[in-house]
Protein backbone atom coordinates (compact mmCIF):
# COMPACT_ATOMS: atom_id res chain seq x y z
CA UNK A 1 0.00 0.00 0.00
CA UNK A 2 1.44 3.33 -1.04
CA UNK A 3 0.49 6.52 0.69
CA UNK A 4 1.60 9.95 -0.38
CA UNK A 5 2.46 12.70 2.03
CA UNK A 6 3.73 16.17 1.43
CA UNK A 7 6.09 17.36 4.11
CA UNK A 8 8.10 20.56 3.89
CA UNK A 9 11.68 19.72 4.83
CA UNK A 10 14.23 21.94 6.46
CA UNK A 11 15.50 23.10 3.12
CA UNK A 12 11.98 24.49 2.55
CA UNK A 13 11.63 22.32 -0.49
CA UNK A 14 8.53 20.29 -0.94
CA UNK A 15 9.37 16.64 -0.75
CA UNK A 16 7.16 13.71 -1.42
CA UNK A 17 7.40 10.73 0.82
CA UNK A 18 6.23 7.38 -0.25
CA UNK A 19 5.26 5.46 2.78
CA UNK A 20 5.44 1.73 2.63
CA UNK A 21 3.25 -0.09 5.05
CA UNK A 22 4.22 -3.28 6.76
CA UNK A 23 7.35 -5.14 5.81
CA UNK A 24 7.63 -4.21 2.16
CA UNK A 25 11.19 -4.28 0.96
CA UNK A 26 12.87 -0.99 1.28
CA UNK A 27 15.74 0.02 -0.88
CA UNK A 28 18.75 0.67 1.25
CA UNK A 29 19.81 3.65 -0.81
CA UNK A 30 16.76 5.62 0.25
CA UNK A 31 17.12 7.39 3.55
CA UNK A 32 14.68 6.37 6.25
CA UNK A 33 12.96 8.65 8.68
CA UNK A 34 11.25 7.56 11.82
CA UNK A 35 7.50 7.31 11.79
CA UNK A 36 4.97 5.73 14.15
CA UNK A 37 5.95 2.14 14.69
CA UNK A 38 3.28 0.66 12.46
CA UNK A 39 4.39 2.62 9.47
CA UNK A 40 7.84 2.66 8.09
CA UNK A 41 8.54 5.26 5.52
CA UNK A 42 11.07 5.74 2.85
CA UNK A 43 11.85 9.16 1.67
CA UNK A 44 11.85 9.41 -2.06
CA UNK A 45 13.06 12.72 -3.20
CA UNK A 46 10.58 13.42 -5.91
CA UNK A 47 11.24 17.03 -6.58
CA UNK A 48 11.35 16.44 -10.32
CA UNK A 49 7.75 15.26 -10.20
CA UNK A 50 6.46 18.36 -8.51
CA UNK A 51 7.82 21.20 -10.59
CA UNK A 52 6.78 22.73 -13.84
CA UNK A 53 7.67 20.75 -16.90
CA UNK A 54 6.41 23.05 -19.58
CA UNK A 55 8.51 26.13 -19.94
CA UNK A 56 8.16 29.18 -22.08
CA UNK A 57 11.26 28.63 -24.16
CA UNK A 58 12.40 28.80 -27.72
CA UNK A 59 11.12 25.71 -29.49
CA UNK A 60 8.16 25.10 -27.16
CA UNK A 61 5.08 24.07 -29.10
CA UNK A 62 1.99 25.98 -27.98
CA UNK A 63 -1.73 25.93 -28.69
CA UNK A 64 -3.25 29.27 -29.59
CA UNK A 65 -6.52 29.69 -27.72
CA UNK A 66 -7.73 33.14 -28.63
CA UNK A 67 -8.25 35.19 -31.76
CA UNK A 68 -8.45 34.18 -35.40
CA UNK A 69 -5.81 31.46 -34.95
CA UNK A 70 -7.60 29.86 -32.00
CA UNK A 71 -7.20 26.09 -31.96
CA UNK A 72 -4.01 26.04 -34.06
CA UNK A 73 -0.58 24.87 -33.03
CA UNK A 74 2.44 27.17 -33.12
CA UNK A 75 6.04 27.24 -31.94
CA UNK A 76 7.75 29.81 -29.78
CA UNK A 77 10.55 31.31 -31.84
CA UNK A 78 11.66 34.10 -29.55
CA UNK A 79 10.79 35.65 -26.21
CA UNK A 80 9.89 39.32 -26.35
CA UNK A 81 9.40 40.04 -22.65
CA UNK A 82 7.58 38.62 -19.68
CA UNK A 83 4.23 39.23 -21.32
CA UNK A 84 4.65 38.20 -24.90
CA UNK A 85 6.64 36.04 -27.24
CA UNK A 86 7.17 35.57 -30.95
CA UNK A 87 5.46 32.54 -32.42
CA UNK A 88 5.13 30.91 -35.78
CA UNK A 89 3.19 27.81 -36.82
CA UNK A 90 5.22 27.04 -39.04
CA UNK A 91 2.78 28.96 -41.21
CA UNK A 92 2.72 26.47 -44.07
CA UNK A 93 1.88 23.60 -41.70
CA UNK A 94 -0.49 25.05 -39.11
CA UNK A 95 -1.44 28.38 -40.65
CA UNK A 96 -0.17 30.56 -37.81
CA UNK A 97 1.86 33.40 -39.28
CA UNK A 98 4.90 34.79 -37.45
CA UNK A 99 3.52 37.15 -34.82
CA UNK A 100 4.00 38.50 -31.34
CA UNK A 101 1.41 37.08 -28.99
CA UNK A 102 0.61 37.49 -25.32
CA UNK A 103 1.09 34.48 -23.05
CA UNK A 104 -2.53 34.73 -22.02
CA UNK A 105 -3.53 33.70 -25.52
CA UNK A 106 -1.45 30.56 -25.73
CA UNK A 107 -1.33 27.29 -23.82
CA UNK A 108 1.97 25.44 -23.47
CA UNK A 109 2.10 21.82 -24.57
CA UNK A 110 4.50 19.04 -23.60
CA UNK A 111 6.05 19.14 -27.06
CA UNK A 112 9.28 20.86 -27.96
CA UNK A 113 11.39 21.18 -31.07
CA UNK A 114 15.07 21.88 -31.33
CA UNK A 115 15.55 25.26 -32.94
CA UNK A 116 17.75 28.23 -32.40
CA UNK A 117 16.44 31.60 -31.37
CA UNK A 118 14.59 33.42 -34.15
CA UNK A 119 14.84 30.42 -36.44
CA UNK A 120 13.54 30.91 -39.95
CA UNK A 121 10.58 29.01 -41.32
CA UNK A 122 12.70 26.51 -43.22
CA UNK A 123 14.56 25.49 -40.07
CA UNK A 124 11.31 25.34 -38.16
CA UNK A 125 9.76 23.05 -40.75
CA UNK A 126 12.74 20.73 -40.61
CA UNK A 127 12.62 20.66 -36.80
CA UNK A 128 8.89 19.83 -36.84
CA UNK A 129 9.48 17.02 -39.30
CA UNK A 130 12.42 15.71 -37.29
CA UNK A 131 10.48 15.70 -34.02
CA UNK A 132 7.32 14.39 -35.71
CA UNK A 133 5.33 17.02 -33.83
CA UNK A 134 2.05 16.80 -35.70
CA UNK A 135 1.74 13.04 -35.17
CA UNK A 136 2.72 13.37 -31.51
CA UNK A 137 0.14 16.09 -31.02
CA UNK A 138 -2.60 14.15 -32.79
CA UNK A 139 -1.82 11.20 -30.54
CA UNK A 140 -2.08 13.19 -27.32
CA UNK A 141 -5.22 12.96 -25.23
CA UNK A 142 -5.49 16.74 -25.27
CA UNK A 143 -5.78 16.82 -29.07
CA UNK A 144 -8.16 13.88 -29.01
CA UNK A 145 -10.43 15.67 -26.56
CA UNK A 146 -10.42 18.79 -28.70
CA UNK A 147 -11.23 16.74 -31.78
CA UNK A 148 -14.07 14.97 -30.00
CA UNK A 149 -15.46 18.28 -28.82
CA UNK A 150 -15.51 19.81 -32.27
CA UNK A 151 -16.92 16.62 -33.71
CA UNK A 152 -19.77 16.69 -31.23
CA UNK A 153 -20.47 20.32 -31.99
CA UNK A 154 -20.74 19.57 -35.69
CA UNK A 155 -23.28 16.76 -35.28
CA UNK A 156 -26.70 17.27 -36.81
CA UNK A 157 -29.94 16.65 -34.94
CA UNK A 158 -30.24 13.16 -36.44
CA UNK A 159 -26.62 12.38 -35.50
CA UNK A 160 -27.26 13.49 -31.92
CA UNK A 161 -30.23 11.14 -31.83
CA UNK A 162 -28.06 8.26 -33.04
CA UNK A 163 -25.44 9.04 -30.39
CA UNK A 164 -28.15 9.08 -27.72
CA UNK A 165 -29.42 5.65 -28.82
CA UNK A 166 -25.89 4.23 -28.93
CA UNK A 167 -25.17 5.58 -25.46
CA UNK A 168 -28.32 3.96 -24.10
CA UNK A 169 -27.36 0.65 -25.67
CA UNK A 170 -23.90 0.87 -24.16
CA UNK A 171 -25.15 1.58 -20.66
CA UNK A 172 -27.73 -1.19 -20.85
CA UNK A 173 -25.02 -3.66 -21.80
CA UNK A 174 -22.86 -2.47 -18.92
CA UNK A 175 -25.77 -2.62 -16.47
CA UNK A 176 -26.60 -6.16 -17.55
CA UNK A 177 -22.99 -7.26 -17.14
CA UNK A 178 -22.73 -5.61 -13.76
CA UNK A 179 -25.91 -7.32 -12.59
CA UNK A 180 -24.49 -10.62 -13.76
CA UNK A 181 -21.24 -10.08 -11.90
CA UNK A 182 -22.83 -8.95 -8.67
CA UNK A 183 -25.37 -11.79 -8.66
CA UNK B 1 -45.31 16.02 -17.94
CA UNK B 2 -42.19 17.90 -17.04
CA UNK B 3 -42.02 20.14 -14.00
CA UNK B 4 -42.53 23.29 -16.01
CA UNK B 5 -45.82 22.06 -17.39
CA UNK B 6 -44.73 21.14 -20.88
CA UNK B 7 -43.65 17.70 -22.03
CA UNK B 8 -40.87 19.24 -24.05
CA UNK B 9 -38.91 22.41 -23.48
CA UNK B 10 -38.70 24.45 -26.63
CA UNK B 11 -37.57 27.70 -25.12
CA UNK B 12 -34.52 29.12 -23.44
CA UNK B 13 -34.74 30.83 -20.08
CA UNK B 14 -33.88 34.48 -19.81
CA UNK B 15 -33.42 36.76 -16.82
CA UNK B 16 -34.87 40.26 -16.68
CA UNK B 17 -32.05 42.61 -15.77
CA UNK B 18 -33.94 45.91 -15.80
CA UNK B 19 -34.74 48.60 -18.28
CA UNK B 20 -32.58 50.30 -20.81
CA UNK B 21 -31.33 53.29 -18.92
CA UNK B 22 -28.88 56.05 -18.46
CA UNK B 23 -27.58 57.39 -15.19
CA UNK B 24 -30.74 59.31 -14.40
CA UNK B 25 -33.23 58.23 -17.05
CA UNK B 26 -34.77 54.91 -17.82
CA UNK B 27 -36.68 53.69 -20.80
CA UNK B 28 -39.48 51.49 -19.53
CA UNK B 29 -40.46 50.32 -22.98
CA UNK B 30 -37.22 48.45 -23.49
CA UNK B 31 -36.25 45.68 -21.11
CA UNK B 32 -32.83 44.11 -20.94
CA UNK B 33 -32.81 40.33 -20.95
CA UNK B 34 -29.92 38.00 -20.31
CA UNK B 35 -30.51 34.73 -22.16
CA UNK B 36 -29.04 31.65 -20.54
CA UNK B 37 -25.90 30.42 -22.25
CA UNK B 38 -25.54 33.51 -24.41
CA UNK B 39 -22.31 35.28 -23.53
CA UNK B 40 -21.27 37.16 -26.61
CA UNK B 41 -22.74 39.50 -29.14
CA UNK B 42 -22.18 36.93 -31.87
CA UNK B 43 -24.36 34.47 -29.97
CA UNK B 44 -27.29 36.89 -29.76
CA UNK B 45 -27.75 36.81 -33.52
CA UNK B 46 -29.71 33.55 -33.29
CA UNK B 47 -32.24 35.14 -30.92
CA UNK B 48 -32.95 38.39 -32.77
CA UNK B 49 -36.66 38.59 -33.55
CA UNK B 50 -37.53 35.65 -31.32
CA UNK B 51 -40.70 35.87 -29.25
CA UNK B 52 -40.33 36.30 -25.52
CA UNK B 53 -43.01 35.30 -23.02
CA UNK B 54 -43.31 36.84 -19.58
CA UNK B 55 -45.62 34.50 -17.71
CA UNK B 56 -47.44 35.40 -14.51
CA UNK B 57 -49.93 33.61 -12.34
CA UNK B 58 -53.18 35.34 -11.54
CA UNK B 59 -56.82 34.60 -10.83
CA UNK B 60 -58.44 32.34 -13.36
CA UNK B 61 -59.62 34.07 -16.48
CA UNK B 62 -60.54 32.54 -19.83
CA UNK B 63 -59.97 29.11 -18.35
CA UNK B 64 -56.36 29.64 -17.40
CA UNK B 65 -54.49 30.78 -14.30
CA UNK B 66 -51.60 32.09 -16.34
CA UNK B 67 -51.26 35.35 -18.17
CA UNK B 68 -48.67 35.97 -20.78
CA UNK B 69 -47.12 39.23 -21.82
CA UNK B 70 -45.55 38.67 -25.21
CA UNK B 71 -42.58 40.53 -26.49
CA UNK B 72 -39.75 40.10 -28.87
CA UNK B 73 -36.01 40.41 -29.01
CA UNK B 74 -35.06 43.65 -30.78
CA UNK B 75 -31.29 43.73 -30.78
CA UNK B 76 -28.16 43.07 -28.81
CA UNK B 77 -27.29 45.30 -25.88
CA UNK B 78 -23.57 45.64 -25.49
CA UNK B 79 -21.17 42.87 -26.34
CA UNK B 80 -21.77 40.34 -23.57
CA UNK B 81 -24.87 38.64 -24.84
CA UNK B 82 -27.55 40.82 -23.25
CA UNK B 83 -30.48 41.64 -25.54
CA UNK B 84 -33.05 44.42 -25.67
CA UNK B 85 -36.69 43.33 -25.76
CA UNK B 86 -39.97 45.12 -26.26
CA UNK B 87 -43.17 43.75 -24.79
CA UNK B 88 -46.76 44.39 -25.81
CA UNK B 89 -47.20 45.86 -22.34
CA UNK B 90 -44.09 47.22 -20.65
CA UNK B 91 -42.77 44.87 -18.01
CA UNK B 92 -43.64 45.89 -14.46
CA UNK B 93 -40.79 46.85 -12.13
CA UNK B 94 -41.40 43.86 -9.86
CA UNK B 95 -40.51 41.65 -12.81
CA UNK B 96 -36.87 42.72 -12.56
CA UNK B 97 -34.84 39.69 -11.57
CA UNK B 98 -37.59 37.45 -12.85
CA UNK B 99 -37.71 34.98 -15.67
CA UNK B 100 -38.89 35.03 -19.23
CA UNK B 101 -39.08 32.32 -21.83
CA UNK B 102 -37.27 33.03 -25.05
CA UNK B 103 -39.05 30.92 -27.64
CA UNK B 104 -37.37 29.41 -30.68
CA UNK B 105 -39.78 31.04 -33.11
CA UNK B 106 -39.96 32.80 -35.51
CA UNK B 107 -37.28 30.45 -36.72
CA UNK B 108 -34.60 31.30 -39.24
CA UNK B 109 -32.88 27.95 -39.34
CA UNK C 1 -57.79 74.90 -72.07
CA UNK C 2 -56.83 74.83 -68.46
CA UNK C 3 -53.70 73.00 -67.44
CA UNK C 4 -54.61 69.45 -66.65
CA UNK C 5 -54.24 68.50 -63.06
CA UNK C 6 -52.45 65.27 -62.92
CA UNK C 7 -52.17 63.41 -59.68
CA UNK C 8 -49.01 61.45 -59.76
CA UNK C 9 -48.57 58.38 -57.62
CA UNK C 10 -45.74 58.34 -55.20
CA UNK C 11 -44.15 55.49 -57.06
CA UNK C 12 -41.21 56.12 -59.31
CA UNK C 13 -38.61 58.83 -59.47
CA UNK C 14 -39.90 62.34 -59.43
CA UNK C 15 -39.20 64.23 -62.59
CA UNK C 16 -38.44 67.88 -62.54
CA UNK C 17 -41.33 69.57 -64.26
CA UNK C 18 -41.28 72.87 -66.09
CA UNK C 19 -43.20 75.43 -64.05
CA UNK C 20 -46.72 75.77 -65.40
CA UNK C 21 -48.34 79.14 -65.37
CA UNK C 22 -51.39 79.19 -63.10
CA UNK C 23 -54.45 79.02 -65.24
CA UNK C 24 -57.62 80.96 -64.86
CA UNK C 25 -59.81 77.96 -64.48
CA UNK C 26 -59.79 75.02 -62.10
CA UNK C 27 -62.36 72.26 -61.85
CA UNK C 28 -64.60 72.97 -58.89
CA UNK C 29 -64.45 69.44 -57.53
CA UNK C 30 -61.35 67.51 -56.75
CA UNK C 31 -60.91 64.66 -59.13
CA UNK C 32 -60.35 61.60 -57.09
CA UNK C 33 -57.88 59.11 -58.35
CA UNK C 34 -57.77 55.71 -56.72
CA UNK C 35 -54.78 55.07 -54.54
CA UNK C 36 -52.24 52.67 -55.82
CA UNK C 37 -52.86 49.30 -54.26
CA UNK C 38 -49.42 47.87 -53.91
CA UNK C 39 -50.63 44.69 -52.32
CA UNK C 40 -52.73 43.70 -55.30
CA UNK C 41 -49.70 43.81 -57.51
CA UNK C 42 -47.85 41.32 -55.39
CA UNK C 43 -48.31 38.14 -57.34
CA UNK C 44 -45.07 36.37 -56.74
CA UNK C 45 -45.14 32.96 -55.20
CA UNK C 46 -44.41 32.87 -51.50
CA UNK C 47 -40.77 32.40 -50.70
CA UNK C 48 -39.62 29.94 -48.09
CA UNK C 49 -36.07 29.88 -46.78
CA UNK C 50 -33.65 27.68 -48.66
CA UNK C 51 -33.20 25.18 -45.83
CA UNK C 52 -36.79 23.97 -46.25
CA UNK C 53 -37.15 21.76 -49.30
CA UNK C 54 -39.39 18.78 -50.07
CA UNK C 55 -38.01 15.93 -47.98
CA UNK C 56 -36.45 18.04 -45.22
CA UNK C 57 -37.07 16.80 -41.70
CA UNK C 58 -38.57 19.67 -39.71
CA UNK C 59 -38.93 20.19 -35.98
CA UNK C 60 -42.26 21.76 -35.06
CA UNK C 61 -41.86 24.52 -32.46
CA UNK C 62 -45.37 25.42 -31.40
CA UNK C 63 -48.89 24.08 -31.28
CA UNK C 64 -50.14 20.70 -30.14
CA UNK C 65 -47.46 18.89 -32.15
CA UNK C 66 -44.57 20.91 -30.72
CA UNK C 67 -41.32 19.03 -30.58
CA UNK C 68 -42.40 16.52 -33.22
CA UNK C 69 -40.10 15.77 -36.10
CA UNK C 70 -41.96 15.67 -39.39
CA UNK C 71 -41.21 15.46 -43.10
CA UNK C 72 -41.80 18.46 -45.36
CA UNK C 73 -43.59 17.46 -48.55
CA UNK C 74 -43.98 20.69 -50.46
CA UNK C 75 -44.40 24.43 -50.16
CA UNK C 76 -47.95 25.54 -50.86
CA UNK C 77 -48.96 28.69 -52.68
CA UNK C 78 -49.86 30.42 -49.43
CA UNK C 79 -46.27 30.03 -48.19
CA UNK C 80 -47.23 27.32 -45.72
CA UNK C 81 -45.40 24.03 -45.77
CA UNK C 82 -47.23 20.76 -46.26
CA UNK C 83 -45.94 18.16 -43.82
CA UNK C 84 -46.68 14.63 -42.78
CA UNK C 85 -45.43 12.87 -39.66
CA UNK C 86 -45.88 10.30 -41.18
CA UNK C 87 -49.10 9.79 -39.23
CA UNK C 88 -48.29 6.18 -38.51
CA UNK C 89 -44.93 7.05 -36.99
CA UNK C 90 -45.64 10.04 -34.76
CA UNK C 91 -49.29 10.90 -35.15
CA UNK C 92 -48.83 14.06 -37.20
CA UNK C 93 -51.28 13.98 -40.13
CA UNK C 94 -51.04 15.74 -43.47
CA UNK C 95 -50.95 19.29 -42.24
CA UNK C 96 -49.94 22.79 -43.13
CA UNK C 97 -47.39 24.56 -40.94
CA UNK C 98 -45.92 28.03 -41.01
CA UNK C 99 -42.20 28.01 -41.81
CA UNK C 100 -41.66 30.51 -38.98
CA UNK C 101 -42.62 27.83 -36.49
CA UNK C 102 -40.29 25.08 -37.65
CA UNK C 103 -36.60 24.35 -37.42
CA UNK C 104 -35.26 22.85 -40.63
CA UNK C 105 -32.76 20.08 -40.00
CA UNK C 106 -30.07 18.96 -42.40
CA UNK C 107 -31.65 15.49 -42.59
CA UNK C 108 -33.42 14.74 -45.83
CA UNK C 109 -35.86 12.03 -46.85
CA UNK C 110 -36.28 11.08 -50.48
CA UNK C 111 -39.86 12.12 -51.24
CA UNK C 112 -39.69 11.87 -55.03
CA UNK C 113 -42.06 8.89 -54.91
CA UNK C 114 -44.62 10.71 -52.77
CA UNK C 115 -47.42 12.19 -54.85
CA UNK C 116 -48.93 15.28 -53.25
CA UNK C 117 -49.87 17.12 -56.46
CA UNK C 118 -53.56 17.01 -55.61
CA UNK C 119 -53.11 18.59 -52.20
CA UNK C 120 -53.25 22.39 -52.14
CA UNK C 121 -54.48 25.14 -49.85
CA UNK C 122 -58.08 24.62 -50.92
CA UNK C 123 -57.81 21.03 -49.74
CA UNK C 124 -57.54 22.28 -46.18
CA UNK C 125 -60.36 24.83 -46.43
CA UNK C 126 -62.91 24.40 -43.66
CA UNK C 127 -66.36 23.23 -44.54
CA UNK C 128 -68.88 25.65 -43.12
CA UNK C 129 -71.77 24.04 -41.39
CA UNK C 130 -75.01 25.94 -41.66
CA UNK C 131 -75.53 28.50 -38.92
CA UNK C 132 -78.85 27.10 -37.92
CA UNK C 133 -77.39 23.71 -37.34
CA UNK C 134 -74.66 25.20 -35.22
CA UNK C 135 -77.15 27.15 -33.15
CA UNK C 136 -79.18 24.10 -32.27
CA UNK C 137 -76.08 22.06 -31.57
CA UNK C 138 -75.42 24.43 -28.68
CA UNK C 139 -72.22 24.26 -26.74
CA UNK C 140 -71.92 20.51 -26.91
CA UNK C 141 -68.42 19.68 -28.06
CA UNK C 142 -68.45 18.28 -31.53
CA UNK C 143 -66.45 15.17 -32.15
CA UNK C 144 -63.69 15.69 -34.65
CA UNK C 145 -64.62 13.93 -37.81
CA UNK C 146 -61.94 13.08 -40.29
CA UNK C 147 -63.32 12.68 -43.76
CA UNK C 148 -62.77 9.46 -45.63
CA UNK C 149 -61.07 11.46 -48.36
CA UNK C 150 -58.44 12.67 -45.91
CA UNK C 151 -57.96 9.22 -44.47
CA UNK C 152 -57.42 7.78 -47.93
CA UNK C 153 -54.96 10.52 -48.86
CA UNK C 154 -53.08 10.06 -45.62
CA UNK C 155 -52.78 6.36 -46.26
CA UNK C 156 -51.58 6.88 -49.80
CA UNK C 157 -48.98 9.50 -48.87
CA UNK C 158 -47.77 7.58 -45.84
CA UNK C 159 -47.36 4.34 -47.79
CA UNK C 160 -44.89 5.98 -50.15
CA UNK C 161 -43.28 8.06 -47.43
CA UNK C 162 -42.77 5.12 -45.07
CA UNK C 163 -40.96 3.24 -47.79
CA UNK C 164 -38.52 6.12 -48.11
CA UNK C 165 -38.17 6.43 -44.33
CA UNK C 166 -37.48 2.72 -43.90
CA UNK C 167 -34.64 2.98 -46.42
CA UNK C 168 -32.51 4.84 -43.86
CA UNK C 169 -31.71 2.94 -40.67
CA UNK C 170 -32.93 4.56 -37.43
CA UNK C 171 -34.77 7.29 -39.29
CA UNK C 172 -38.14 5.92 -38.23
CA UNK C 173 -37.19 5.97 -34.55
CA UNK C 174 -35.81 9.48 -35.05
CA UNK C 175 -39.10 10.73 -36.47
CA UNK C 176 -40.99 9.04 -33.66
CA UNK C 177 -38.92 10.79 -30.99
CA UNK C 178 -39.66 14.30 -29.85
CA UNK C 179 -37.13 17.09 -29.90
CA UNK C 180 -36.53 18.90 -26.65
CA UNK C 181 -33.94 21.19 -25.19
CA UNK C 182 -32.31 19.75 -22.11
CA UNK C 183 -29.83 20.83 -19.51
CA UNK C 184 -27.42 23.33 -20.91
CA UNK C 185 -28.31 22.93 -24.56
CA UNK C 186 -27.51 26.07 -26.48
CA UNK C 187 -29.73 26.24 -29.53
CA UNK C 188 -27.67 29.10 -30.91
CA UNK C 189 -24.63 26.82 -31.10
CA UNK C 190 -26.43 23.70 -32.24
CA UNK C 191 -26.28 22.37 -35.75
CA UNK C 192 -29.64 21.02 -36.87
Amino acid sequence: MLLRLQIPTKQTRITTYSILKGNDSISSKKSCISFPSSVQATCVLACDKMVFKRYVEVGRVVLVNYGPDAGKLATIVDIVDQNKCLIEGPANLTGVERQVISYGRIALTDLKVKIGRNARQKTLNAAWAAADIQAKWDGSSWAKKLAAKSKRASLSDFDRFKVMVARKQKSSIIAKKMAELSA
Amino acid sequence: MAKDGQPVRLYVNGAILGYKRGLRTQNNSISLIKIKGVDSKADTDFYLGKKVAFITKASEKNGTKYRVNWGKVCRAHGSNGVVRCRFSRDLPPQSIGGRVRVMLYPSRV
Amino acid sequence: MAPQLKVNGTVGPKKAKAPVAAGKYYPADDVKTPLVNRKAKRNNAAKVRASITPGTVLILLAGRFRGKRVVALKVLESGLVLVSGPYKVNGVPLRRVSPAYVIATSTKVDVSSVDVASINDAYFARVKSSEEEEFFAGDAPKPAIVSDQRKADQKKVDAALLKAVDATPMLKAYLAARFTLSGNDKPHNMVF
